[in-house]
């Protein structure tokens, strides 16, 4: 129990700027507060649910979590590495997500047999198109979803995945296409501030 | 049924409609985003194409908004830089900016006051990165945050926002010019939330000197009593750059993070500054007409004609002291002798 205690503290920790002169007066309380709060906000997403002859969309949430972002056009006086409260431009700008997504399918999986509950974890490299990225950016990674399917017996699929973002890299759209017949694509929003 | 899913249909349209034209924001997004798409800003004609000359001291080009370019003799020198038709990807600016990007011949500096979309543009800072990457890029400590890694050399100044810190931040001198990091009352941050309520720290004015010409530029700020006289008594400045909106209440100083006409033409008696051009107004609408502030602005300098806003000394009417520029406008304030 006190091992994973340690660990949530030294990312909280970490996560923190760590610099810090006079004129600094951020209010990190509501800061990390507000923060925590926006990322309970789900984004919509549909997963494709089929067995040998039937096929249908399912409804479903997502959420966003970037455990690590690495940017690769980070200034001089900046770092590189983020956790969890990910900075929109060192983003959108050019950079390495290592993301975690819990789903959960609010209509469930009819045909296929899969659980409703699925947690997906991979990496994404992200690339600024507009704006230097503000406007457009784009995404193209893989992961690997961890979902149990009760007809088959199998406990997940991989899926390369790409999106596309808008709007300071707080909006965007996700696609992704799964090794596996029984659900082979999502198509979801990307809703995630900082 | 049907009865109840038209009462319900009515019930809903008539919240979307209180909420849409009773929500200035809500109301003025969602025109935004409608114009950005299928509009296009005003023009400006007769842009200047040479907006660096051989014979000139101090000269100021208003792009528009807060991007002015100076220069003073050698030194070419560009202020909040924002050349984009659809500022922060959503609102389309009334009137072009007044110069093409491809018509600036050298660049020395790039001052960025803040991080806020209408101050700072990523997109026009990529692009003044390609055409010159040997300019130096001065920024307040904290907007380091919203950049990413340029060419350019970029330089980050200790601000100094209030008494406590004396109002006079640190200096750095670059290529012989003196840039210094002065009193600015407003927010850092760009995304809304961290400006907003995070109270993240990024904002200044600056003092540019070179070669006995002195410049101030506020950045955005509100008034102060105090701040500018003690500027104003360090710096014997040529020229002022001072924002004038937005404001609803044009006549008065101004809110917690704007300065309103009146309040700008305070500061420029309190900096005894020989010049002032107004900025921030024109390209984006706030609340009616984007004008508005500067027209109240000259409107007080006629009503106020020699006497002073403050009851300060001034050396010269108003009229003679303010420059009301158009977009795309350069003024030469001083000439090589």
């Amino acid at each position: 129990m006190k091992k994973p205690r340690t660990f949530l503290a030294l990312i909280f920790l970490l996560s923190i700027k760590l610099s810090s002169f006079a004129q600094d007066n951020t209010d990190y309380g509501k800061m990390y507060t507000s923060w925590a709060l926006f990322q309970l906000v789900p984004s919509p997403v549909i997963f494709q649910d089929s067995d040998n002859r039937n096929s249908k969309v399912q409804f479903g949430l997502r959420w966003q979590l970037i455990p690590l972002n690495i940017s690769f056009r980070s200034n001089k006086y900046t770092t590189a590495f983020q956790f969890f409260k990910i900075n929109p431009v060192r983003r959108f700008t050019g950079s390495m997500d290592i993301f975690v997504q819990p789903e959960w399918s609010l209509t469930g999986f009819k045909y296929s047999g899969l659980s409703r509950f699925g947690i997906s974890a991979g990496s994404r490299l992200i690339f600024p198109i507009k704006g230097d990225g503000e406007k457009i950016s784009f995404s193209l990674g893989g992961k690997y979803t961890h979902r149990k399917d009760a007809l088959t017996g199998k406990n997940g699929y991989w899926s390369a995945e790409g999106g596309i973002y808008f709007l300071f890299g707080f909006v965007g759209l996700q696609f992704s296409y799964n090794f596996d017949d029984r659900s082979k694509y999502n198509i979801g929003f990307y809703l995630k501030y900082f | 049924m049907i009865l109840m899913k038209t009462r319900t249909g009515i019930i809903v349209f008539i919240i979307a409609m209180v909420t849409i034209n009773g929500c200035w924001p809500v109301r003025v997004g969602i025109k935004s985003i409608g114009e950005s798409i299928f509009e296009e800003p005003e023009k400006v004609t007769n842009k200047i194409r040479d907006p660096i000359k051989d014979n000139v001291r101090l000269s100021a080009l208003w792009v528009g908004h807060s991007t002015v370019l100076l220069q003073i003799e050698d030194k070419v020198i560009l202020i909040d830089p924002v050349f984009e038709d659809v500022i922060s990807g959503v609102v389309l600016r009334k009137v072009e900016a007044g110069l093409d990007m491809k018509d600036i011949p050298r660049l020395d500096l790039v001052l960025v006051s803040h991080a806020h979309m209408d101050h700072m543009s990523l997109g026009s800072l990529k692009d003044i990165d390609k055409r010159f990457p040997k300019a130096s890029l001065i920024i307040p400590m904290g907007a380091e945050e919203y950049l990413p890694s340029y060419d350019m050399d970029m330089i980050r100044l200790k601000t100094a926002n209030s008494e406590a810190l004396g109002y006079i931040g640190e200096t750095k001198e670059i290529g012989g010019v003196k840039v210094t990091a002065v009193f600015a009352l407003h927010q850092g941050g760009r995304y809304g939330l961290d400006s907003y309520t995070w109270n993240v720290p990024g904002c200044t004015g600056y003092i540019i000197e070179y070669n006995g010409i002195t410049v101030f530029y506020a950045g955005d700020t509100t008034y102060d009593d105090n701040a500018y006289k003690v500027i104003g008594n360090k710096y014997k400045i040529d020229l002022a750059l001072i924002p004038v909106g937005p404001c609803r209440e044009c006549e008065t100083d101004g809110s917690f993070y704007h300065l309103a006409s009146l309040g700008a033409l305070k500061v420029f008696d309190q900096l005894k500054a020989e010049y002032m051009i107004p900025v921030h107004y024109g390209a984006l609408e706030y609340f009616d007409d984007s004008n508005i502030p500067v027209y109240v602005l000259k409107d007080l300098a006629e009503r106020y004609g020699s006497n002073s806003a403050t009851g300060m000394a001034i050396s010269k009417p108003y009229s003679e002291g303010i420059k009301i520029l158009k977009e795309g406008e350069q003024y030469i304030f001083k000439y090589k002798e």
